[in-house]
């Protein structure tokens, strides 16, 4: 670890590396929040003329670099001397990362806009709404609750028939059922919702 | 020591057989077993044919063919599941046999019998032994009388929920229904009292006229904790019935298996010896042809119950070729065109141990539902012992038409702890982009200490998976990095500025820099 101040770092990414960004020319500190479930890491990059460097969580920054072999969705990460691959698939919002056979959501936020998000978030609290969606297309076989009815975590609401198998839906809280938006016998779509819980 | 002369005889009778196998047959399936019976076609010089639907139109098994013909429809129904269409094609592509694979019209009586009518040789059982063997109640009568033991239950069907009712007064909870026209854990619930009883019956007789158009149930007692241990037999048409030892399906959600390995960790020598001995029974009891699977439930005492004969090549047969080495398709169709088995039962040796992942599109942390969506990217895993079976391909669209399996990732090592070792490792290199699968599960099975002490039942899953199980914080803590990298490099490229006018290959000269530097 000795040469890790003196070795250059390199650009980032794949195609055609750009100078630099953020704050003008020379480079910069650019700050992200990371959300991962129910877990928040902040990401420091820092970017100068030497290259890239990456600092997790107030941890020690390391040289970062990045490169797509095959010229597709896998990427290959060397971070201070680890090296993982990983395909990653970026959408607006949300990063999709296969990494050695998991699957992870995360959501990059530069710090600038989660601060701005949580302002928001601040506001007055309203009643919280849970929409039961179906996971897949498929019938509705039968419908278990009824409108106003108080449904513990875990009570079945919803019987679909979707691939040959029934699947019962289940309320994954405690809460009571505010309206009941499918019948028996109706087809819906994947991600349709079929109750709303509140 | 082999004299040379009968060497050359067996070279010659070798030879004289190969003459009588088929020249070109039909795969009347999709997905990864018409990839792999294709791959056994084409390595013993028989000319193999593909049918696809619509959107198959391009896909891997269409492609792993010599010759394809399109059967049109988008749903098994209005494809994969015509058989006249089917039997159509291989006439127009001069067949001589058809290999149905397994689901769609793989145990389907009048199929094979449909076949055999129009000259064409149906790569399974007989008919007449496919529908002895297709009624499970039917089944279960056939076996008693051939000594087979059995599941204390009804011998026949149950009509009515109210009848269910008084049977399992008789049996005692819980007790299991059944689909008489059942398998593969459709048609099928658990019912704990006599209150879910009625619920029950509803939902399985609903989904055993949706997956099988025939509604009637039967009924068995539920065995506590038990394994589901199976057999595979091969028979030829000479009246030779061997067995190739067992697999362990214990590892099942919802009655399918998500894990398959051999030998069994619960099956001494002696047991497997006379689990093998009733399955050879079961296959005579039906006068049973071609390789086939006879299931058993086994508790924790080494008592073993039949449960049914699977009529067809299965999903896991993979695991039991790595541990005997011999290719079971290819067994099947020199059967099929009338060779008698080129071995004994003493010539069947298992050796080492096998793990088949079942890889599916469905989402462990959501209640094993199928997944939906287009893959964008895949790496499959390779090297020392890795096996995979499969037909995924960037860009192939998971649809909820088909089964949800999409690969089987198979290993061999030298004992059963090499092997969860490497079916770990081989895991970590499985990367797939645009569909949930299982893979996350089957890492999280590969660590967990009862999996390790092969202290599986088939309550396992049920019992131990947590959706939140989850990575560890290490491999939590590169997803982040890498998708802030990813992130980042996405937002700067947005940014049109010029590009650097830098060579290549830095990681290359970091290299050599440090390695001056060492000097």
């Amino acid at each position: 670890m000795a040469g890790e101040s003196a070795e250059s770092h390199e650009a980032l990414s794949p195609s055609p590396p750009p100078p630099s960004f953020g704050e003008g020319g020379g480079g910069g500190v650019t700050r992200y929040l990371a959300t991962v479930g129910s877990r928040a890491l902040s990401v420091e990059l820092i970017e100068d003329d030497e290259g890239l460097a990456v600092r997790l969580d107030g941890g020690r920054p390391l040289p970062a670099r990045v490169r797509r072999p095959r010229g597709d969705e896998l990427h290959v990460f060397l971070v201070g001397d680890r090296v993982f691959e990983a395909l990653v698939e970026l959408a607006e919002g949300a990063c999709t990362i296969v990494l050695q056979g998991e699957a992870f959501e995360v959501r990059v936020q530069d710090e600038r806009a989660a601060r701005l998000a949580s302002i928001t978030a601040g506001g007055p609290r309203v009643v919280a709404q849970t929409d039961i969606r179906a996971p897949m297309p498929g019938l509705v076989v039968a419908v278990q609750v009824e409108p106003g009815q108080t449904v513990s975590r875990g009570s079945s609401l919803v019987v679909l028939q979707a691939m040959k198998m029934e699947n019962e839906l289940t309320a994954h809280e405690d809460g009571r059922v505010r309206e009941v938006l499918v019948s028996p016998g109706q087809t819906v779509d994947q991600g349709q919702a079929l109750v709303r819980l509140e | 020591m082999p004299c040379p002369l009968a060497a050359a005889a067996c070279v010659w009778a070798r030879h004289a057989v190969l003459l009588r196998m088929f020249t070109k047959l039909l795969i009347a399936n999709r997905g990864e077993i018409a990839v792999r019976i294709a791959r056994t076609c084409r390595e013993l010089g028989v000319r193999s044919v593909a049918a696809f639907s619509d959107p198959d139109m391009g896909a891997a098994h269409v492609r792993a063919a010599d010759e394809a013909y399109p059967l049109g429809g988008t749903t098994p129904t209005e494809s994969y599941l015509r058989a006249d269409a089917l039997i159509e094609i291989a006439r127009r592509a001069g067949a001589e046999a058809v290999h149905p694979g397994y689901g769609f019209l793989a145990e389907n009586a009048d199929f094979a019998q449909a076949c055999a009518d129009a000259g064409l040789v149906f790569v399974g059982p007989p008919p007449a032994a496919m529908r002895a063997l297709g009624s499970k109640t039917a089944a279960r009568k056939t076996m008693r009388a051939a000594g087979v033991p059995l599941v204390p239950g009804t011998l026949e069907p149950v009509a009515t929920a109210d009848a269910a009712l008084a049977e399992a007064k008789r049996t005692g909870y819980p007790i299991v229904l059944k689909a008489v026209a059942g398998g593969g854990g459709k048609g099928m619930r658990v019912v704990w009292q006599a209150e879910g009883l009625a619920p029950a019956f509803r939902q399985a007789s609903n989904e055993a006229q949706a997956a099988f158009g025939d509604p009637s149930l039967y009924l068995e007692r539920l065995l506590a904790e038990p394994r589901h241990v199976e057999v595979q037999i091969l028979a030829d048409q000479h009246g030779n019935v061997v067995h190739l030892g067992e697999r362990e399906c214990s590892v099942q959600r919802r009655h399918q298996k998500l894990l398959e390995e051999s030998p069994s960790p619960a099956v001494s020598p002696r047991l497997r010896e006379q689990m093998g001995q009733v399955a050879v029974r079961a296959a005579r009891a039906v006068g049973y042809t071609n390789a086939g699977t006879c299931e058993f439930l086994l508790d924790r005492d080494g008592n073993f119950y039949f449960l049914e004969v699977n009529a067809r090549l299965q999903v896991e047969h993979p695991v039991t070729e790595l541990v005997t080495g011999l290719d079971l398709v290819d067994q099947q169709l020199r059967i099929a065109a009338g060779e008698p088995l080129g071995f004994v039962q003493a010539d069947v040796q298992s050796r080492g141990h096998a793990i088949e992942c079942r890889i599916s599109a469905e989402d462990p942390a959501n209640q094993f539902f199928p997944a939906t969506g287009r893959v964008r990217a895949i790496r499959e895993p390779g090297g020392p012992g890795v096996r995979v079976d499969g037909a995924l391909e960037p860009g192939q669209e998971i649809s909820l038409f088909y089964d949800p399996l999409l690969a089987k990732l198979i290993v061999w090592a030298e004992d059963r702890a090499a092997a969860i070792r490497r079916m770990r490792r081989a895991l970590g290199e499985y990367l797939v982009l645009g569909v949930r699968t299982t893979i996350s599960f089957h890492r999280w099975l590969m660590d967990h200490p009862a999996f390790q002490a092969g202290e599986t039942d088939i309550g396992f899953v049920e019992r131990h998976w947590s959706p939140e199980a989850g990575a560890s914080d290490e491999l939590t803590k590169n997803a982040v990095v890498a998708a802030v990298l990813a992130a980042h490099g996405a937002r700067r490229s947005r940014r049109a500025l010029p590009p650097r006018t830098e060579p290549d290959g830095r990681w290359l000269s970091v290299a050599r820099q440090a390695a001056l530097r060492r000097r």
